[in-house]
């Protein structure tokens, strides 16, 4: 149904890990560019590279 | 509905307004929303009474019509899992228990041809003129590949100044290529740009390593802090050494990372001064500081710092609307492809995913916890030796923090830093008030930039 009042912006996806517990390959959050302030939303899945 | 169920609700999403937008984040799903002002309020009268039924009769005056339309859109939402959606009951293992090391961070030079006046290692520790020696570097990379179960390693050359040890950076790329064959290497390099010459842009590109370039900005903000040891300001320097860089397309990937303290809360010039130079990958931190330092955030810049975050979504829109973007590194959340969940539990992995090594080879959490020897986690002859200590960071997720489970922000923030935690909350389980005040002025600044754009580009 088109929305009248709402618009999404993004359908989020917030997933399970694929992996049972999580794979581990993926970059380590602080490590990349900011060194002093980690965010985690900001980093890509090594799976979907 | 029972307070305690109001709460759960409320915890299940985000609302916030900016500059004529009602932006809706759905916590558990990841899902952003814009509402108009009907869908708006029938929310928020929801979140007051947790019945929708009292929450239309709550609109009063407002078209009956309407009022349903919204009602009927939101629980579409609902209905599809989009919208006030449960979580998954994740506490029941400790996802950091699964996690093998994997980073290392290198600090190959503890010397430092810059005097920053706010840098936040401490002042011991920069007075120690080190350098990494070959043989801790082998060593470092030896307990590496022992003991980490990965095929992607990243091992980051930092400081002090890590180009002071630009033949300790060489050799421990070549002997982690070596003894590693089978791994996929990743290596990154965070300067102050002061020795990158050709030589060593030469060698980095080979290597296709990544970068962290520290500049501040506008050349009186960089200069307040950014001095040489005679306190000179370093940014005519900088500035040129980045120009270069960007010119001769020195790397895939960098990012130009500025630091500001409450001295610039209007650091969206200087993010734009920076994309000026040529940047299109920036990042700009808040200062690692102790409480009464005059540079320090404090709790009541917190509303000019949410309307900064604000403004720089927009100019960075307006930048894009012009052609020539750049990437906010905190602002490019990705809702829909980013980290698993077990990821966005454990944040950082800093103490068991990621761990920081002294020119000595002392193996510390991090590199901001390096010097603090309560958190002393080993070292690179025998390995961790406080397994104890190694366990409180594997647990210190964000369902063990009380702050963090309710959050809006936890999985996108994932717990925060544990070095601020334990140097401005307390302990490891208590993050830093102010810290996550800062975090969430700055994802409330993401999600608005992602509505922003969705609405105006």
């Amino acid at each position: 149904m088109k929305k009248k009042h709402i618009k999404t912006v993004v359908k989020g996806t917030l997933r399970k890990p694929q992996l049972k517990k999580g794979c581990g390959e993926c970059e380590v959050s602080c490590q990349s560019a900011c060194k002093t302030s980690c965010t985690v939303g900001n980093q890509a899945c090594s799976l979907n590279k | 509905m029972q307070p305690q169920q109001i709460t759960d609700l409320k915890s299940r999403v985000h609302l916030l307004q900016a500059s004529g937008l009602s932006i809706v984040f759905d916590v558990n799903s990841g899902s952003l929303y814009t509402v108009d002002e009907i869908a708006w309020q029938l929310l928020l009268r929801y979140l007051d009474c947790g019945d929708w039924e009292q929450a239309k009769e709550a609109m009063g005056r407002v078209d009956q019509e309407e009022v349903e339309q919204a009602y009927n859109e939101l629980q579409e939402l609902i209905s599809e899992g989009l919208l006030f959606s449960s979580g998954e009951a994740w506490p029941e293992f400790v996802p950091g228990k699964e996690l093998g090391i994997k980073a290392l961070c290198l600090n190959i030079a503890h010397s430092c041809n810059l005097a920053c006046s706010y840098c936040f290692v401490p002042e011991d520790i920069r007075c120690e003129q080190q350098i990494m020696p070959r043989e801790t570097i082998k060593k470092a990379l030896d307990f590496l590949l022992e003991n980490t179960p990965y095929e992607y390693l990243t091992v980051d050359f930092f400081g002090g100044e890590p180009l002071l040890n630009f033949d300790g950076i060489k050799f421990a790329v070549d002997y982690a290529l070596k003894q590693g064959k089978e791994k996929k290497w990743k290596f990154t390099v965070s300067t102050n740009t002061l020795l990158l010459g050709e030589e060593q842009l030469s060698f980095f590109k080979e290597h296709n390593f990544s970068f962290v370039l520290s500049c501040d900005g506008r050349p009186k903000v960089h200069d307040q802090y950014r001095l040489t040891a005679g306190g000179q300001g370093s940014s005519a320097v900088v500035t040129r050494r980045i120009k270069e860089f960007l010119e001769r397309g020195a790397a895939d990937e960098y990012f130009v990372r500025g630091t500001f303290t409450r001295h610039n809360l209007d650091f969206t010039n200087d993010v734009l001064y920076l994309a000026s130079l040529g940047a299109k990958s920036i990042s700009m931190e808040p200062v690692v500081a102790p409480e009464q330092m005059p540079y320090a955030l404090r709790e009541d810049d917190i509303p000019e710092l949410q309307m900064e975050y604000y403004r720089l979504a927009r100019a960075l829109c307006e930048l894009e609307r012009k052609g020539c973007g750049v990437d906010f590194y905190h602002y490019k959340l990705d809702l829909t492809g980013g980290p698993c969940v077990a990821k966005r539990l454990t944040g950082c992995g800093a103490g068991y995913h990621y761990l920081a090594v002294t020119p000595g080879g002392e193996l510390y959490p991090c590199h901001q916890l390096v010097g603090n020897r309560e958190y002393l986690l080993g070292d690179v002859e025998q390995g961790i030796t406080a397994a104890e200590l190694q366990e409180k960071f594997r647990e210190a997720h964000i369902f063990r923090k009380e702050e963090c489970s309710s959050c809006w922000a936890r999985f996108l923030c994932g717990g925060g830093c544990h070095a601020q935690a334990i140097t401005q909350g307390g302990s490891l389980e208590r993050p830093s008030p102010l810290a996550c005040a800062v975090m969430q002025a700055r994802l409330n600044g993401a999600l608005y930039y992602m509505a922003l754009k969705e609405n105006t580009i």
